[in-house]
């Protein structure tokens, strides 16, 4: 049995035990960058969605909503400079959050305004803009501009911005049981309908002229395995909510449940979704292992800027951009 | 100063954990099925409620698009589909709101507050005071995907259609 006194030392080794912050600095790039392909998108669709005379009016979205909840679009008169001025500050806090520059403040920011232009019309929403704001407010609350950012270039200068690059890794835990929780809970309410027990689920799914990709596997005219993909969708789901906790598995797991995402991604037209589970699965690679994967990507670009004919004052400062926050970690 | 900081941060991880499970656990004892409606409600306003049920209980077993239909002043009918034709490099992830709106939600019946609003914004698109409208409805046709254990399944490349069913969702006269 378990005590309480080594309880509460697991639990402190678990959520509080100081860790290199570079995991989740990549993954505030990785996030800033899906955000602002969601922001182009959103862009495009001005008139129709958002603006004075869009599908569905402020009054409408006033009356399906009566109670409190984030949107500034009704602290003022609907107009398309409201809606351009909104977009601008969008604009402006993604790039910051993306370049770590006033990290925590552009993610803030970056909340709000996507939550303001999510609840402006609900009905065009699906679980991927849900997970854009749950994981942005962990975010919010992380370490991620304590690394490969302008904040943490800016703390070799000036005291103001110095950041310890090791930190309390809680905000990390919470978005991995949240991506736990993702994956338990396709489950729990899969095992509720009869299609996933029958293996017959894939093949519906496949099957919708909307969700048509321009792939089509001939795999999945075979019944065979359009049972197995069914029970092995649900087999790889629990698998990624559960024995991704235990060391032996979990890297393997992250292998296989990319390869699934990507399988989806493939055959199936689901915009973003599987990307950005793929990008959440990476943070449950260690800090260690993201520090490897980083100085390799980074020896390889460096290679290459060494290899172009540049201005040698110009290549030095690139490359000393791209290497120095290593070499004095 | 740390002690307060980490007291306030451990009772957030434990509120955190608190509404996750209580939102999600099946009511089988009474704490959990006086817990749930809070904790549900906690969740949504906060923005963490757990709500991935793509595909679930059941995959849809049908294609849908909705319509607009205006017959105008001067006895000309006319067909829209509500989704509008997109190109471009993003296009298919701003179809993908297109279509959501359109298959999703304008035909669901837990969203009969969007009929009227919809109605409004096509009327102000496609009536003009040269040609005024006498009558829009906005309808629904869906094609049923073949069941997987009548004869043999529908091969993926094919047209999946059994056949054309539709229903009209709402109309509205604009004659005086």
């Amino acid at each position: 049995m378990i005590s309480y006194n080594k309880l509460l030392i697991s639990w402190d080794k678990f959520f509080f035990e100081p860790s290199p912050t570079v995991s989740i600095a990549l993954f505030r790039i990785c996030w800033s960058f899906l955000i602002a392909i969601y922001f182009l998108l959103d862009l495009q669709n001005i008139n129709e969605f958002y603006g004075p005379h869009a599908l569905i009016s402020l009054q409408t979205v006033k009356e399906q909503f009566p109670f409190a909840h984030l949107n500034i679009f009704h602290s003022f008169k609907s107009s398309y400079e409201m809606v351009y001025a909104l977009m601008t500050v969008y604009g402006i806090s993604i790039l910051c959050a993306f370049f770590g520059f006033y990290t925590r403040t552009s993610l803030v920011v970056m909340f709000i305004c996507m939550t303001s232009i999510h609840q402006r019309n609900i009905w065009l929403l699906s679980s991927s803009e849900l997970l854009l704001r749950t994981i942005t407010i962990y975010l919010v609350c992380s370490p991620c501009g304590h690394a490969l950012s302008i904040d943490s270039l800016l703390g070799r200068k000036f005291k103001s911005f110095k950041r310890p690059r090791d930190w309390a890794p809680w905000a990390l835990r919470l978005i991995q049981i949240q991506i736990s929780v993702v994956y338990l809970w396709t489950v729990w309410h899969k095992l509720k309908g009869n299609d996933w027990f029958d293996g017959s689920a894939v093949y519906y799914a496949t099957r919708l002229e909307s969700m048509k990709s321009f792939y089509f596997s001939p795999m999945l005219d075979s019944k065979l395995f359009l049972k197995l993909a069914t029970w092995g969708t649900l087999v790889t789901e629990v698998a990624l909510g559960t024995l991704i906790w235990v060391k032996e598995f979990r890297k393997p797991l992250i292998v296989i449940g990319i390869a699934f995402h990507l399988g989806i991604e493939l055959t199936m037209s689901i915009p973003f979704f599987e990307i950005i589970m793929i990008s959440l699965l990476m943070l449950y690679l260690t800090p260690l292992e993201v520090r490897v994967f980083s100085q390799s990507v980074i020896g390889k670009l460096s290679g290459m800027v060494n290899e172009v004919q540049i201005y040698p004052k110009l290549k030095t400062r690139i490359l000393w951009m791209m290497r120095g926050h290593y070499v004095e970690n | 100063m740390l002690k307060i900081k980490r007291y306030f941060q451990n009772t957030l991880i434990l509120s955190y954990l608190g509404i996750i499970y209580f939102s999600g656990v099946p009511e089988t004892n009474t704490l959990n099925f006086r817990m749930k409606q809070k904790a549900q409600d906690l969740a949504l306003a906060i923005g963490i409620n757990p709500s991935w049920s793509m595909f679930a209980p059941n995959p849809i077993k049908f294609d849908s698009k909705s319509y607009v239909e205006i017959t105008y002043e001067d006895g000309e009918v006319e067909l829209h589909d509500i989704e509008i034709e997109l190109d471009g490099p993003l296009a298919t992830f701003r179809k993908a709101r297109w279509m959501k709106y359109a298959q999703d939600n304008l035909r669901s019946p837990t969203q009969k507050g969007l009929l009227n609003p919809a109605i409004r914004h096509f009327v102000a698109k496609y009536g003009t005071i040269d040609r005024p409208i006498k009558e829009m409805a906005l309808k629904r046709k869906w094609w049923d995907v073949k069941p997987f254990y009548v004869g043999g399944i529908d091969p993926i490349s094919n047209s999946r259609v059994l056949k054309e069913n539709s229903e009209i969702l709402l109309t509205q006269n604009f004659e005086n």
